[in-house]
């Protein structure tokens, strides 16, 4: 039972069978670190020492640029222990992002590597002061959690940055019925490569040390490497690296999925966004499964296929309560949400219920299984009152050409011409009017106002199509193509 | 291995990534190499896999790298810094 992060911590005392790894360049080549969990918990306790003799106590606000790696990992676990609050950010913000949002949130303190930071007078503390000073502290009895123990930007669904507080017992109950659920053993080990400044790759971490997980720390610049020389057994990753790895194992005749998964990959979990079932039944042909899961920034795992319970096409059976309203709306009801509430301004304006609609459509099937049919706002009602699902139709669309992205929309200003448009982003040849329309059954009952457009675009700007979790926003697309491209 | 081989071999591995035939050494990483960040880093595993060294895994996100010719530059300044025969494929 976990009531609070000294619960968690104090579970991983003594533990020298579990461990943590990652790798590291040294200039030439990479070499392997390991620690154990006993490890993490001293290293943990000597952070938190320090921690305590700089000042930072319950109470204070820290602005913390959290990186992927152990020594960002212990100093965010020495702050937990501590009962501040820290308002998360990384380093591909800019400076000025930073110095925002800790003068929004009044702190104290800037954890960060940077040199320019601190513009609002705030004392900066770099990583190594922290790490490398031999604190010694223990803690003698566990916090109570009367604050939110963190405030974390979220894209989420719509791609535009929002400010969540992170509540402590959300967050712990909720990454601990995750791994319960999922019922990952100790031989496991999790490879947690995403950005740990969202706040979902910090919930593997404390579900992996709750339910003694193996971990292994990567980040997004050395994927491949981590994946091939730590060899975790589980990976949770956005659908376009299982589409990257999909059409370069079409056009291969190695076996190019094997090699870039490692030698003892059993567990790939896919989510964030929708895979093609093509791309799903592909991977099962190979051997691989992916067992897709669903989730939402503001409430946690909301449903999950696991090995024993896997339905292709759907994104499995629900974890916490979940219902689906005459609309169609999941709606959910977890007993610990993750998030307290949207603070604005660097107060909280609205707070956020157990129960909430997700703004997803779905259904249940009769087994309990869980499918996503696309978001409420982005079903296309056309003029003859049809309604159609763009998501579905663009990710029938990604498996028949070979494009950067693909995107379906309804331009509602006036003057449109067509009623529905499909962008077709960096495409090949075949991305015609005629073929899609060969291609897409669903699409027969509108081709009459229907406009395919191919289009080349910078990275530059597709890059801003993106959020730092790497899930595509539909919604920054559609804009900049509605402002853009006055199709006519 | 000469310059040149290596600038060719490594070519080769973008354009097997890309399927674009026409990528050369004076195409834009930007402009003309169709690559999201996971694609290049399946294009940098099998650069590797040609040069027979490991490469800093920031190379290929390197805003200094403008055109495949300066990321080919690159790689052979780390083959020369590696200081040993290149184990090259």
């Amino acid at each position: 039972m976990f009531n609070n992060y000294y619960d968690v911590f104090e579970s991983i005392k003594g533990n020298t069978e579990n461990y943590i790894d990652w790798i590291k360049w040294n200039g030439s080549s990479y070499d392997t670190v390991s620690r154990t969990f006993d490890d993490i918990y001293h290293d943990v306790m000597s952070c938190y020492g320090r921690v305590k003799e700089l000042g930072l106590t319950q109470g204070c606000t820290i602005a913390f640029e959290i990186e992927n790696t152990y020594d960002c990992l212990l100093i965010d676990s020495a702050l937990l222990l501590t009962g501040v609050k820290t308002i998360i950010s990384n380093k591909k913000e800019k400076t000025e992002i930073l110095d925002e949002r800790s003068k929004e949130f009044n702190a104290q303190y800037i954890i960060t590597e940077r040199t320019s930071a601190g513009a609002n007078g705030e004392t900066v503390i770099s990583y190594d002061s922290i790490i490398n000073n031999n604190g010694s502290s223990f803690i003698s009895k566990p916090l109570e959690f009367d604050d939110d123990i963190s405030i974390m930007f979220s894209s989420g669904t719509t791609g535009i940055p929002k400010a969540l507080g992170i509540t402590g017992d959300g967050s712990i109950w909720s990454s601990n019925n995750f791994f319960r659920f999922m019922e990952f053993t100790t031989a496991d080990k999790f490879l947690i490569f995403m950005p740990l400044s969202n706040y979902q790759q910090r919930f593997l971490f404390w579900g992996c040390l709750m339910n003694n997980v193996n971990i292994s720390l990567g980040n997004d610049m050395t994927l491949f490497h981590d994946l091939v020389m730590l060899e975790p057994s589980i990976l949770l990753a956005p659908p376009n690296f299982f589409y990257n790895l999909y059409r370069e194992q079409q056009m291969s005749k190695d076996d190019i999925i094997r090699a870039a998964l490692g030698s003892k990959m059993t567990y790939l979990l896919t989510g964030m966004a929708a895979i093609d079932n093509s791309v799903l039944e592909f991977f099962h042909d190979h051997g691989n499964e992916i067992y897709q899961i669903y989730g939402q920034t503001e409430i946690g795992m909301i449903a999950c296929n696991t090995k024993k319970v896997n339905k292709l096409g759907s994104v499995g059976r629900p974890i916490i309560e979940l219902n689906v309203s005459e609309n169609g709306e999941i709606i959910t009801n977890s007993p610990f949400p993750i998030v307290s509430g949207y603070y604005e301004n660097g107060s909280l304006i609205s707070r956020m219920s157990k129960k909430r609609g997700t703004g997803d459509i779905g259904r249940v099937d009769e087994s309990g299984f869980v499918y996503i049919e696309g978001r409420i706002n982005d079903t296309i009602v056309l003029n003859n009152g049809k309604k159609i699902n763009p998501i579905h139709i663009e990710n029938q669309l990604r498996n028949l050409v070979t494009a950067k992205e693909v995107v379906v929309y309804k331009d509602k200003s006036s003057g449109s011409g067509s009623e529905v448009t499909v962008v077709i982003i960096n495409g090949d040849e075949n991305a015609t009017l005629d073929f899609v329309i060969r291609n897409i059954p669903e699409i027969k009952s509108f081709s009459d106002d229907l406009r395919v457009e191919s289009v080349s675009l910078d990275d530059s700007v597709i890059s801003d199509f993106y959020t730092e979790n790497g899930k595509f926003s539909r919604k920054k697309a559609i804009e900049y193509f509605i402002k853009a491209y006055p199709w006519r | 291995m000469e310059k040149s081989d290596i600038f060719n071999k490594i070519i080769k591995v973008i354009r097997i990534n890309t399927a674009d035939e026409s990528i050369t050494a004076s195409s834009s990483i930007q402009n003309d190499v169709g690559l999201d960040s996971i694609g290049w880093l399946r294009c940098l595993i099998g650069i590797e896999r040609v040069v027979g060294i490991p490469i800093a895994p920031h190379t290929v996100f390197r805003k200094d790298i403008e055109s495949v010719e300066d990321l080919c530059n690159v790689i052979l300044d780390s083959l020369s810094k590696a200081g040993e025969d290149a184990n090259v494929q």
